[in-house]
């Protein structure tokens, strides 16, 4: 599914970050990167990376996150409705979004990791009381069986009339 | 001479000096310059349409032909949207986004010809060209035709075709509509701005975009062969205008600041960033969603509870806040440039922003997890686009107090020089209220702060190659203290303090490499997003500190205008005023020390890494 030519490329760039030169990259590595540190979320993109509880992610690892972001064609649609879905389904997708907000891994998005990533993205500007407010109200509107959390199925209902698919794809050189 | 277009030759000439020129001449003229031009180029073109209007009644100077004319005119409009559809259809092979059908209309559609295309045709000279006036004749028509017809229907073309526009009104709109329609949830912005971000993440993860590898080689060549050429050396030091902008920025926080009686955030009161974001889908998205939801939001009507106007009204100020304050996704390339408007760039700002609070982010997560760990460290936070934060200058007065400070604490001391640039808050009168720091003094001017545990201090050995930037700025500090900008005292008049408070951070010293390198590539980044400045920015980040315990005053600063960073803790001896003829040496060291590799800290090359040398500013 990926080109032989986009895993080479994507190799190299592996290695080319990989300055420890043993395999893996660690969240240094992937700190290096300058574009990363004046994005709001960087870090947690980078954190995405990396399996849970580890701090090295060899090629495959990196292989794996990113081939979230293929763009879905339409002939994967039509293959593969018995196997697991490709990583890079629409709900896969979601699902990678998902995980970058809720930190602590319960499934669910609570107030203050809502309240976390709003601060991230948004500037100095706004006090905390005016992003509190925005982030209950957010709750509220999302929020379906009350427990006033963001569940995955509330996340996923929220964005069902976004185009995900090309959001969230990057088309790969070759 | 060669009889090739002067006019061309003008438009490349500008395009290719304009960096050169730029480097060459001060701040001042600069924006002389650039307003000047402004000026002429606004004035010039009302000239040429008024030339084209008077041409055009004035029948000596053309020849009606209407078989030509009229072929003109049908073969522009032909060709240039064949031209259009060859062109994006080699593009869409290569873009994540293709341009559709409507896309392609809308830029066939929206090929004006004006000036420039009379102007060439006057100038054609007579004697060669026989046939002058009639070229003369279809340009004025096809001059006329496309400004004004063109011009004026494409808008209403463009409403009628419903295109995405990039809009600057929504907030109204959504006002309007909210009364008929379901706000969308409030989930969706930050979520649409998110996927933003993290699609810019990883495609830089990637390293998208593999044209910039030629940018770069470009970019490399630039700057070994041209540069050294073209400009002067004292350019290098472009980034004093750099700071110049930084200063009055700071002056200007400070002094919004201070008038706030120290609220912290208020100080950061940069705009934040307004211009459009890299697609403009995420914006108008949501009023798209409105629009092709047309249906749909009737059902959500009859949900509707009647109260809910008051909480309509609240939806739609979070809304209009949410969208003006979300954090833009990183530009690639820079808007377009308009005669008119000379946008600030606030991208830059923004980026200042996300960085600060990134690096703070990143040295809390290394404060909890490696709590024992003992090196003190300050970071520099660097801007993209090479601007620095300015190095906390301290005012005189401070100075003499900073070094009662240091020199009574040795233990401090150490570490300060041991690897960390210290961080020295400078606290307003107003702002006393960080007792919360044990070690922090509490003399008037100067609040030294410098956190460090004693094992660290002493315990640390020379870190061989830890490069600490003891430039700019400083990052976040504990939990404990609360974070601000604090204004400076300016009791000199023309000094400025800024810092950003901190205190010494304790972190691992891989972790210090890699900041280091990320704040050294941040600098040296070939930006994508159109580059201004010339010269790259080098790594004022990564200086070379040894440790050595030395008294404290040395890294005061000693003269009234400059602070240096512990940078010349390492070299004993280097005295402030040395460091000051050496700046402008030093920067120029800089750019040829960029070319080094990232990911080696240059060793113990430069011993005094001071950045900013603002005694020549000041």
């Amino acid at each position: 599914s990926v080109s032989h030519s986009q895993i080479t490329r994507l190799y190299s760039r592996f290695t080319s970050l990989d300055k420890g030169e043993n395999g893996t990259l660690s969240r240094e590595d992937f700190q290096r990167i300058p574009e990363l540190a004046i994005n709001p979320l960087g870090d947690r993109i980078i954190n995405a990376f990396f399996p849970e509880g580890e701090d090295q992610v060899n090629f495959r690892g990196f292989m794996r996150t990113l081939a979230h972001f293929r763009p879905i064609e339409d002939n994967e649609k039509n293959k593969d409705q018995n196997g697991p879905e490709p990583l890079n389904s629409r709900s896969n997708k979601l699902h990678f979004a998902f995980r970058l907000y809720d930190l602590d891994k319960d499934d669910k998005i609570s107030r203050d990791e809502l309240l976390q990533v709003l601060r991230m993205m948004v500037g100095v500007n706004i006090s905390d009381e005016q992003l509190g407010s925005i982030a209950d109200r957010t709750i509220q509107e999302a929020d379906q069986d009350g427990d006033s959390a963001i569940s995955f199925a509330e996340f996923v209902k929220v964005l069902e009339k976004v185009d995900v698919e090309q959001k969230m794809s990057i088309r790969f050189l070759h | 001479m060669v009889s090739l277009s002067a006019i061309l030759a003008v438009t490349f000439c500008g395009i290719c000096c304009k960096k050169y020129v730029e480097a060459n001449i001060s701040q001042k003229s600069r924006t002389t310059v650039k307003y000047t031009m402004k000026t002429l180029a606004s004035s010039s073109e009302t000239i040429i349409f008024m030339f084209l209007g008077i041409s055009a009644v004035d029948t000596s100077k053309w020849t009606w032909d209407t078989a030509l004319v009229l072929g003109t005119l049908f073969f522009i409009l032909l060709f240039r949207a064949v031209g259009v559809v060859l062109q994006t259809y080699v593009l869409n092979r290569f873009r994540l986004i293709p341009l559709d059908r409507i896309d392609q209309v809308v830029m066939s559609y929206g090929g004006l010809r004006g000036a420039v295309a009379f102007a060439l045709v006057i100038l054609l000279d007579r004697e060669k060209v026989k046939a002058k006036d009639y070229f003369v004749a279809t340009t004025i028509v096809v001059v006329f035709f496309t400004v004004i017809v063109q011009g004026l229907t494409i808008k209403p073309l463009v409403t009628w075709l419903k295109v995405k526009r990039s809009d600057h009104h929504k907030p109204t709109l959504n006002e309007e509509l909210h009364e008929h329609v379901a706000l969308p949830p409030l989930t969706l912005f930050p979520s649409l701005k998110a996927f933003d971000h993290i699609l810019a993440a990883v495609e830089d993860i990637v390293g998208h975009h593999g044209y910039h590898y030629w940018r770069d080689k470009w970019e490399q060549f630039d700057k070994k062969y041209l540069s050294q050429l073209l400009m002067r050396k004292s350019a290098y030091r472009l980034r004093d205008e750099i700071w110049d902008v930084y200063y009055k920025l700071n002056i200007r926080d400070a002094i919004s600041f201070v008038d706030q009686g120290g609220h912290v955030l208020s100080a950061a009161k940069l705009a934040l960033p307004s211009m459009p974001s890299r697609t403009s889908m995420s914006e108008s998205s949501v009023t798209n969603l409105l629009r092709e939801s047309g249906s749909g939001a009737c059902l959500d009507l009859q949900v509707i509870d009647t109260v809910r106007s008051r909480r309509d009204k609240e939806d739609a100020a979070m809304h209009h806040v949410l969208r003006g304050s979300l954090y833009k996704p990183r530009r690639r390339y820079k808007a377009s440039y308009s005669r008119h408007f000379i946008s600030p760039d606030k991208q830059e700002r923004q980026d200042k922003e996300i960085f600060r609070q990134n690096m703070k982010r990143r040295l809390e997560t290394f404060k909890s997890t490696k709590h024992n760990v003992c090196s003190s460290k300050s970071k520099a936070r660097l801007k993209e686009k090479g601007r620095k934060k300015a190095i906390p200058l301290l005012s005189q007065k401070n100075i003499s107090l900073t070094k009662e400070a240091p020199n009574g604490k040795t233990h401090r001391n150490v570490p300060w020089q041991d690897a960390a640039p210290v961080l020295v808050m400078v606290s307003s009168e107003e702002e006393e209220s960080d007792s919360s720091e044990t070690e922090k003094e509490d003399d008037e001017g100067i609040v030294f702060v410098a956190r460090a545990t004693d094992e660290v201090l002493q315990g640390k050995t020379t870190p061989g190659s830890l490069d600490v930037c003891p430039s700019p700025c400083i990052i976040p500090p504990s939990p404990t203290l609360a974070e601000k900008e604090l204004p400076w005292k300016g009791d000199q008049g023309d000094l400025a303090v800024y810092v950003s408070s901190e205190t010494t951070k304790i972190v691992p010293v891989d972790m210090q490499k890699a900041w280091n390198q990320s704040i050294s590539s941040l600098e040296s980044i070939a930006s994508p997003p159109g580059i201004e400045s010339g010269p790259q920015h080098r790594r004022f980040a990564c200086p070379v500190l040894e440790e050595q315990p030395q008294s404290a005053s040395q890294a005061m600063p000693e003269q009234s205008s400059c602070f240096q960073f512990p940078s010349h803790v390492s070299k004993s001896g280097r005295s402030q005023s040395d460091s000051s003829p050496d700046g402008p040496e030093q920067q120029e060291l800089q750019p040829l020390m960029a070319t080094e590799e990232q990911g080696r800290m240059p060793p113990t090359a430069e011993p005094r890494w001071l950045m900013f040398n603002r005694a020549s500013h000041l």
